[in-house]
């Protein structure tokens, strides 16, 4: 048989959990199928600088035990190739020169454009799929496909909260969790969900472009109270990091000079938001003369190079397998998914906005039956919370507030609901 | 008097283990015929006189709850000795629920409580010693209860982070629990070999600086440039803060002041700080290095406990129970060797009544296996010029300016005291 070409494989973004199993599902079956196969390390960085040095052949002994390994045996990174002419020609020269016909690309959506970037400006030499990871799960699939690494990151995140559940129980106090997820509340939602954690909020809720930071406070406030009145002095509200994005700048001062990366996104970590939380509600309550202990902790970071569970594990085989077939078929210039139990391309057009260019981000659908029920089971203050006298007074007795006041500060979040 | 009612109540932070002795008890204490009384919330309840916040624990209630985590009677940090008035409150609700016999499970700041209690008179009082930060005081190896397994979890976390920092080219700062001292990090740094573990013991001499630190992490980052690794992990211990000398934190800018204006030195978020001075150092010589600050602690307090801590607790429950039984009293339970070994307390607490901590003995060859698998700038650094050299280069320095910078370090104080 003779070569069908030679494929690279490249990985760009942050990590997620079963990066290795690609690696190696798609190694091994592209071996199979006589194709020499070279792992591209640190993802664009050294090609733009063509450093041929990043340019490694793959054997089945490299990665044929890496399946279960979280990170990625081949590095990342956040290079954008398609930041100047000059980048994206010493990409595809340093790869011609490797003599590498077939690109596999594992990674977000920034890697998923970049990708198509380099495959049209080759002129077709280069031809490539995309493999569509972040444990952010805001790939435009269908509803109902994740993103691979989102089970693995979001199955870690629950074991988290779940210990701030119980210690929050134990010690009487409240959790303020940050999830990450970057624009869109997957992360943040399914963890808070599958923990029952009291409460998640997450950006897709608010129809307007920016969310008041006090109508966050307001929200977790408002939850507390609502335990309190209950009889629960404890809780924990998982806030997705999308929030971030949605504050007003000129009311929060980190936002001003923010931290940007190489796509032009802003580096979420760099605004503390549960510590400015648990700040201003803390210091809402104690000036009523309530005390409650309020604790900030951030999620994200340790979720995504953790070893991936089975479901990862097996659906990165597949996508790794997926990818190779795809390109043996004569394919190019599509991302690979796993739809019913079947391989299903989706072309690179699909990924973006028609005018802009942008990259779709699937977000949270707030009128699914999946929100409708996570929104069910949170604590938070809602309409029927303002029905009954009886069960208002109960409330701002609760809040160290009249009722009329109690009212006027609550009473507009019932409308929220979406 | 026989032992007839005997109460269990637990104090400071939660710790893996604490519901399998809990079980542990209440069991053993039924087949010794006697009524096991759950008292909820620390003594939060007892020191305001409240004797309706408890409640008889049956085989069924416990039976299975070994494997959890968490504190089924809740905990709290209320200390009866505050007060002259708490600790009359604490007696008097024992008295009056006819309690005879007291399991306090609790660390360091539990035994003062304990302690006080005790001498009293009116009640037999035992501690188990239960706190993830390792640090009660307790003859060498013997951990306390719950700390294998938080440092078990965060040792997981570190693996992420470590493989995370390898995968992005970049550095983790991780500032872990464990007040006041550096057993839970150091625990943790160890065993999943971060590239660099700091503790306030290292440090003998107070006040630790703020720059002191960012210069070894600082090192260790210019050390594994030099080695061509772009990335690693350092793990800092929060005590670190408590070393810190007011005058330098004053610095800095935006600490979290009291209504006094005092600075909280302990609320100084340490990870942050640490990440801006050295990012700040590298940048301004061109050197771009993305750092990351991530705090461990919280989420490792309820993990369910590992089969060493399960174990552990069931052996120190029925310990407990059998000693009170028998009429001992006054004392912190321990296993040692395999044997139940009562610590009489007055060993435990210092004169003032407080509980005695066990600090990071970093004379011992364990703390010495620790160090000498960290890269950080040592002595041994500045043997070979050529090394030197390449050490300054990494670091965008001059070979003098890298020696002022670094070289305290050819001579640091851990390292005279491990013998090198």
């Amino acid at each position: 048989m003779d070569s069908p070409g030679r494929l690279g494989i490249l990985v760009g973004g942050g990590p997620a959990p079963g990066i290795n199993a690609v690696i190696s599902a798609a190694t091994i079956e592209a071996l199979n199928q006589e194709f020499g196969v070279i792992g591209i390390h640190e993802g664009f960085k050294r090609l733009v600088r063509r450093d041929a040095s990043a340019l490694r052949p793959l054997a089945f002994d490299d990665v044929s035990r890496v399946h279960l390994l979280g990170g990625s045996i081949l590095g990342t990174s956040r290079e954008n190739p398609t930041s100047s002419p000059e980048a994206t020609l010493a990409v595809i020269e340093t790869l011609r020169e490797a003599g590498i016909t077939h690109l596999i690309t594992i990674g977000g959506d920034d890697t998923a454009l970049s990708s198509r970037h380099i495959s049209e400006q080759s002129g077709g030499q280069i031809r490539n799929v995309h493999v569509p990871k972040t444990i952010d799960n805001d790939l435009p699939l269908p509803p109902h496909v994740s993103t691979f690494g989102f089970q693995t990151a979001r199955h870690v995140g629950v074991e988290l909260v779940r210990n701030l559940m119980e210690d929050a129980k134990s010690t009487r106090r409240w959790y303020v969790v940050v999830a990450m997820g970057r624009k869109a509340g997957h992360l943040a939602l399914g963890i808070g969900k599958a923990a029952g954690a009291t409460l998640t909020v997450v950006a897709e809720e608010f129809a307007a472009a920016h969310v008041p930071f006090a109508t966050i406070c307001d929200i977790v406030e408002g939850a507390i109270i609502k335990r309190r009145a209950m009889g629960r002095h404890f809780g924990v509200a998982v806030l997705a990091e999308g929030l971030i994005d949605r504050l007003d700048p000129s009311e929060v001062v980190e936002l001003q000079d923010v931290e940007r990366d190489e796509h032009g996104h802003v580096r979420f970590a760099e605004v503390d938001l549960a510590r400015k939380v648990k700040a201003e509600v803390q210091g809402r309550l104690s000036g009523r003369g309530l005390r409650v202990t309020i604790t900030n902790k951030n999620v994200g970071y340790e979720l995504r190079c953790a070893d991936p569970i089975s479901f990862d594990a097996e659906y990165c085989r597949d996508l790794g397998y997926g990818a190779v077939r795809f390109l043996l078929d004569g394919g190019s210039g599509a991302m690979v998914s796993v739809q019913n139990g079947r391989f299903v391309p989706i072309p690179f057009d699909d990924l973006v906005e028609t005018g802009s260019g942008k990259a779709k981000v699937r977000l949270v659908d707030v009128d699914s039956e999946g929100f409708r029920v996570a929104r069910a089971y949170m604590i938070r203050l809602d309409a029927e919370d303002f029905v009954h006298a009886a069960w208002v007074d109960r409330l701002a007795d609760a809040a160290h507030l009249t009722p009329g006041a109690f009212r006027e500060r609550f009473e507009y979040l019932a409308s929220t609901r979406p | 008097m026989p032992i007839k009612r005997l109460g269990v109540v637990v104090g400071g932070g939660p710790a893996p283990g604490t519901n399998g002795v809990i079980a542990a008890v209440a069991m053993e204490a039924i087949k010794g015929g006697c009524t096991p009384i759950g008292f909820h919330d620390g003594f939060d309840w007892l020191a305001q006189r409240y004797t309706d916040e408890q409640h008889e624990l049956t085989i069924d209630e416990v039976s299975r709850i070994h494997l959890d985590g968490g504190v089924l009677l809740g905990s709290s940090r209320r200390d009866v000795t505050r007060d002259a008035e708490s600790l009359e409150n604490t007696v008097a609700a024992l008295t009056k629920l006819r309690i005879d016999a007291l399991v306090c499970i609790g660390g360091d700041d539990m035994v003062r409580s304990a302690v006080t209690i005790e001498r009293r008179g009116v009640v037999n009082v035992v501690q188990v010693p239960k706190s993830i930060d390792n640090d009660l005081w307790l003859p060498s190896p013997l951990a306390t209860l719950g700390y294998e397994t938080a440092r078990h979890v965060g040792v997981g976390i570190v693996k992420s982070l470590m493989e995370d920092a390898r995968t992005t080219g970049r550095w983790y700062l991780g500032v872990t629990m464990g007040r006041p001292t550096g057993h839970l990090t150091l625990g943790i740094g160890k065993a999943a070999s971060a590239t660099c573990t700091i503790i306030p013991e290292e440090f003998p001499e107070t006040p630790i600086s703020l720059s002191g630190i960012a210069d070894i992490v600082e090192g260790s980052i210019i050390k594994r440039r030099a080695m061509g690794k772009s990335y690693g992990v350092v793990l800092l211990s929060e005590a670190l803060v408590e070393g810190f000398s007011p005058r330098e934190v004053a610095e800095l800018q935006d600490v979290d002041r009291d209504a006094q204006g005092n600075i909280r030195v302990t609320e100084i978020d340490l990870g942050r700080k640490v990440k801006n001075e050295v990012q700040m150092r590298l940048e301004q010589r061109g050197i771009k290095v993305t750092m990351v600050d991530k705090t461990i602690g919280y989420e490792l307090r309820c993990a369910p406990p590992i089969p060493f801590d399960a174990e552990y607790a069931r052996d120190l429950g029925y310990a407990a129970v059998t000693y009170l039984l028998q009429g001992g009293s006054g004392s912190l339970v321990t296993i040692q060797g395999g044997e139940f070994t009562p610590v009489p307390f007055e060993h435990v607490v210092d004169p003032s009544g407080a509980g005695r901590r066990r600090a990071v003995d970093i004379t011992t060859e364990n703390y010495r296996v620790a160090r000498e698998y960290m890269v950080r700038i040592g002595p041994r650094d500045f043997r070979d010029p050529a090394w030197v050299a390449a050490l300054a280069r990494a670091g965008a320095l001059d070979e003098d300016a890298f020696r002022m910078r670094f070289g305290r370090f050819a001579s640091s104080v851990p390292e005279q005291i491990t013998g090198r």
